[in-house]
């Protein structure tokens, strides 16, 4: 019965694979994201390495060098509370100020800075056609 | 019963054409995201249909246990194997849609961590059957895990209100909306998805009842 061995084989990895996800994807950070007034209440707790942060970029505080891919802005919570970015890589399309965004990096408590390695650009939750926008 | 389903046949290609008119031309160009939010049409019905499948193999496996009848075993496996298909499609039009929008394929959110759990357990569901091959005991075990498999789509549905997310909450309470045309073209999509859906399911129980004759001539 060697296709019976390879079933049990694939089963048992697939098997595996579920509890990894579950694992790694809800133990270690039971929370997809933690918001900026969270981080600096208790900047030790997360200074382990992979913390996304999200919020908002303020109006007026992005400095963008297309070029050399380097990026600088500031983000902003529900409550006000703010914090340096600092990227470098790659700018999503979809950046631009006042939308949101979730950063993954590591957070210097000293500067208040956040050197992020990755930027995700938060899509609206609501659909509106363009044609009506430019009215 | 071919005519049956030839007329549904007929009614899901004219429904995927037509599906695909007010997809492209009918609903109006996303504000910020683009021509590529029209992907969501697709994305979001394969999801839905994905969902259904998988409570149509929830709903035959419980019939099976109860009565024993083995056709609606054949029911179960059918829908369970054309949800992976749309559960595939889900997972695929994501990350083409996530890339432009978010900047990234893929990430470790509790929306896209259980639908990539969802699509292993009904992988694992089809592995079941064919490693057992007694069709009773086949029929027993594959509708356990027909049950408690889905447990797991009301929380990849209910993910994105339960948990910090990044993917967004469109349609749901609490969600964003969208416009008119938009929710317009989504409903047909639905439907020819849906009608799809119906074409498929037919076929392949079909082939589950035939094959079943077929064992029982072999044997």
């Amino acid at each position: 019965m060697k296709k019976k061995k390879i079933v049990v084989v694939v089963g048992l990895i697939i098997l595996s694979a579920i509890i990894f996800i579950m694992v790694s994807g809800f133990k270690q950070n039971t929370i997809y994201y933690i918001e900026v007034h969270e981080l600096q209440q208790n900047p030790d707790k997360f200074t382990k390495k992979g913390i996304r942060i999200s919020g908002d970029v303020l109006d007026g505080s992005v400095k963008k060098d297309e070029i050399n891919k380097h990026l600088e802005f500031i983000m902003i919570d529900k409550t006000g509370a703010k914090m340096n970015v600092v990227y470098n890589g790659i700018i999503p399309d979809a950046f631009k100020e006042s939308i949101q965004v979730i950063v993954e990096g590591k957070y210097d408590k000293n500067t208040n800075t956040f050197t992020a390695n990755t930027l995700l650009a938060k899509c609206p939750s609501k659909y509106e056609a363009e044609v009506e926008k430019q009215k | 019963m071919n005519r049956i389903m030839k007329s549904v046949d007929t009614l899901a290609i004219v429904g995927i054409i037509i599906a695909l008119y007010f997809a492209f031309i009918y609903a109006p160009t996303e504000a910020v995201m683009g021509a590529v939010q029209r992907i969501f049409y697709f994305h979001v019905s394969s999801a839905w249909i994905a969902f259904f499948a998988f409570f149509v193999t929830f709903i035959c496996s419980i019939v099976v246990l109860i009565n024993n009848n083995l056709f609606y075993d054949d029911i179960a496996e059918s829908s369970a194997e054309i949800g992976v298909i749309f559960c595939t499609v889900v997972l695929i039009t994501g990350p083409i849609w996530a890339k432009p929008a978010w900047g990234k394929w893929w990430t470790w959110d509790p929306r896209l961590t259980t639908t990539l759990i969802l699509w292993f357990i009904y992988i694992g569901y089809i592995m079941l059957r064919k490693f057992v091959e007694e069709e009773d005991k086949k029929a027993k075990f594959a509708a356990a895990l027909g049950i408690i498999g889905f447990i797991d789509v009301p929380i990849v549905f209910l993910s994105i209100r339960w948990w910090r997310t990044i993917h967004p909450n469109v349609l749901q309470q609490g969600g964003g909306g969208l416009h008119p045309d938009m929710l317009t073209a989504l409903i047909v999509c639905v439907v020819a998805f849906t009608l799809l859906y119906i074409s498929m399911l037919m076929k392949r129980v079909n082939i589950g009842v035939l094959q079943r004759k077929i064992n029982l001539i072999k044997r």
